[in-house]
């Protein structure tokens, strides 16, 4: 994992990489009106991201990156989120929210705690009640029609 | 005049007072929970208004984010960690209070000074607003575009890290906010062949993405929420009225506090994190005893907590005016009033007067309601945050995010767009591009881009049409603003230069 790099060039790159992508999607046929402010504002991004890279090469800032706690637990997080957000559409919301808590909770916890059956046991209860208290709420109090999936 | 009393009669209704105390409640358990930011709380709570009138809606948000401030300082005094960045100096002061066993008094205390300064700020917007709402009717379509640029200059040169990377993150922001229909030519572009584009990308859900999901990943990569056990002398007793005499005994302190965060404030992009900085910063040079800050002073503690929340009401002042967002939580409260087809400016106070007055008014009662929430039920509130372990905070935080996504348009494509979003945020944030210019950057491309092609057709009969941004004598006002905000890091960092050699060159002599 890098840990101390060189931010300007990576934000220079990263611009110069969106400004690209941006001007090479622009249908040719578009209206003039349609498409001026977001051609002006491409050439903008490209110019920031020039000079980005421009200092990256001659005054660099220089910074640590993802030295903050464990990367993995990041990563792992940001699967059970989106694995949820996929889910929800083939479970139901409730369903998908049980399963996605449940299983982020007792991960996260690893990192504190050990964890036995019987603590699982409760945290399910637990879970389902904070999932039914907010399914209730939206659905009954903000008449919010949630995803149902397979199961309801 | 009569618009505000009927604004008064709306304020009458007793689920408005209800809404105001659960609002702060809640404000108050998220903004006392270090790495929460008050622009969090707003966001995670939002989707419970989206059912709610407009009125129960902007309430419900005011006293949130007003109680989301007061909130930050229970952190700060307790156990050293500023809840919200607005908290940051209150930590100074009122940290070596609790270590002294004045834990209560020094919560007292910022208790009221944060109502008088939440109360100070409706003042604010109450006077200031209406006048420069009526200014904005000589804005035309080249002078938007320039206000857009000044917030975005401001934002970038005010926030954290580099101006360049700010500007980067506006212009990532503006290039987000051109996805989907063109406001003005009505083609769809940068759908990327994918139908679900066509929409564009809902503010809101960047917001709630973009502010929230950074957090999460930051609190799931610690592993924790930063907060240890602390213990609350419960024997300790701080008369109300003794300490409401000490705050006012000094209303030098006070006043001076007030003015400097409502001057923060209506900067497009400082709130309560510089507000708070800076007037305890001018509490102590004001001060006949300047070396004993840091060891627990009450003024100090009264300067940083008034002037935080001064920039509640304070900040919007630009937002329900000009509909730029004096500091990032404001963007939420914006997307809100766009979500009820309320549009910032003149019509915000004449239209719809009953209503805007209404809000702001209400933010004054949220400013009295965290007297007795504070008071009453923040240590019980502070006690339930000591024990909800981030292994539960950060799904239930979760759920919250993508419920409120979810509920905007009932659409599980914005849920997706918002964890692409946010995972980005975090990204973005490692090599120094934050949240706050990119959101921005989103609300601002808009109005920039309305104004730019107005200005550019108005500029047809002219061999450079571009020209036309440069007509008017209010453009250039705010030309000068844009390259003096841009060039102002830049300046900072020579006179610091100068004061560094000029130091040096004096322990030479």
């Amino acid at each position: 994992m890098i840990r101390n790099a060189n931010t300007d060039l990576l934000a220079g790159s990263i611009g110069m990489g969106l400004s690209l992508t941006f001007w090479f999607s622009i249908d040719r046929e578009i209206m003039r009106l349609s498409i001026m402010f977001p051609k002006a504002m491409i050439l903008i991004m490209a110019l920031i991201s020039v000079l980005l890279l421009i200092k990256g090469f001659m005054k660099a800032e220089r910074q640590n990156l993802f030295d903050v706690g464990s990367n993995l637990r990041v990563a792992v997080t940001g699967l059970f989120f989106f694995t949820w957000g996929v889910a929800i559409a083939y479970l139901g919301f409730f369903v998908a929210s049980v399963a996605a808590i449940f299983a982020m909770t007792g991960y996260l916890a690893t990192a504190r705690r050990q964890l036995n059956l019987s603590v699982l046991a409760i945290w399910l209860f637990i879970v389902i009640g904070e999932v039914a208290f907010f399914y209730l709420i939206f659905t009954q109090l903000l008449h919010v029609p949630l995803p149902e999936g397979i199961f309801f | 005049m009569e618009t505000f009393f009927l604004a008064l009669a709306e304020l009458a209704d007793p689920a408005i007072i209800l809404i105001v105390f659960a609002g702060v409640s809640a404000g108050l358990f998220v903004g006392a929970m270090p790495g929460l930011t008050a622009t969090m709380a707003l966001a995670v709570l939002l989707p419970f208004t989206f059912t709610l009138t407009p009125l129960y809606g902007l309430v419900a948000l005011g006293a949130v984010y007003m109680g989301a401030i007061y909130g930050g300082s229970f952190a700060a005094i307790l156990v050293n960690t500023p809840g919200t960045p607005s908290s940051i100096a209150t930590a100074f002061e009122g940290y070596p209070l609790s270590k002294q066993g004045r834990a209560l008094e020094a919560i007292s205390v910022a208790t009221v000074a944060s109502a008088i300064g939440g109360i100070a700020g409706v003042l604010f917007l109450l006077f200031l607003s209406p006048p420069l709402a009526k200014l904005s009717l000589r804005f035309g379509p080249s002078e938007y575009f320039w206000v857009a640029m000044l917030g975005l200059t401001l934002i970038a040169s005010l926030s954290e890290g580099s101006l360049m990377k700010g500007l980067l993150g506006g212009a990532i922001g503006m290039m987000l906010g051109t996805i989907g229909v063109a406001p003005i030519g009505g083609e769809t572009r940068f759908t990327f062949g994918m139908p679900v584009m066509q929409g564009g990308v809902e503010m809101i859900v960047a917001l709630i993405g973009l502010f929230v999901l950074p957090e999460l990943y930051n609190m799931a990569a610690q592993g924790r929420t930063a907060l240890g056990e602390v213990t609350v002398d419960s024997k300790e007793k701080a008369s109300f009225w003794s300490v409401v005499v000490r705050v006012f005994s000094k209303p030098g302190n006070l006043i001076r506090s007030c003015i400097i965060g409502e001057i923060v404030a209506i900067i497009p992009g400082a709130g309560g994190n510089i507000a708070n900085l800076v007037a305890y910063n001018e509490a102590k040079r004001a001060s006949k005893h300047p070396e004993r800050f840091g060891t627990g002073v009450i003024d100090g503690l009264v300067a940083t907590e008034s002037s935080n929340n001064v920039t509640v009401a304070g900040s919007m002042v630009p937002l329900l005016t000009l509909g730029i967002p004096g500091a990032p939580p404001d963007a939420v409260i914006l997307g809100v009033l766009l979500l009820h087809g309320l549009r910032p400016g003149i019509e915000l106070f004449t239209t719809s007067g009953v209503l805007t007055y209404a809000f702001i008014v209400s933010m004054g009662l949220a400013a009295l309601a965290m007297v007795p929430v504070g008071l009453l039920g923040g240590r019980l509130i502070y006690r339930i945050i000591f024990r909800t372990p981030y292994y539960f905070l950060v799904p239930t935080i979760g759920l919250a995010t993508i419920l409120g996504t979810f509920a905007l348009r009932n659409s599980i494509s914005d849920v997706i767009i918002m964890l692409i979003l946010g995972t980005a945020g975090y990204l973005f944030k490692q090599i120094g591009i934050h949240p706050p210019p990119i959101v921005l950057g989103l609300i601002l491309g808009s109005i920039a881009e309305v104004g730019y092609v107005q200005a550019m057709l108005g500029g047809a009969a002219y061999n450079y049409p571009i020209l036309r941004l440069f007509e008017n004598s209010l453009s250039w006002v705010l030309i000068v603003m844009v390259v003096f905000s841009a060039a102002w890091p830049f300046l900072m960092g020579v006179y610091r230069r100068m004061q560094l050699r000029r130091g040096s060159k004096e322990n030479e002599k």
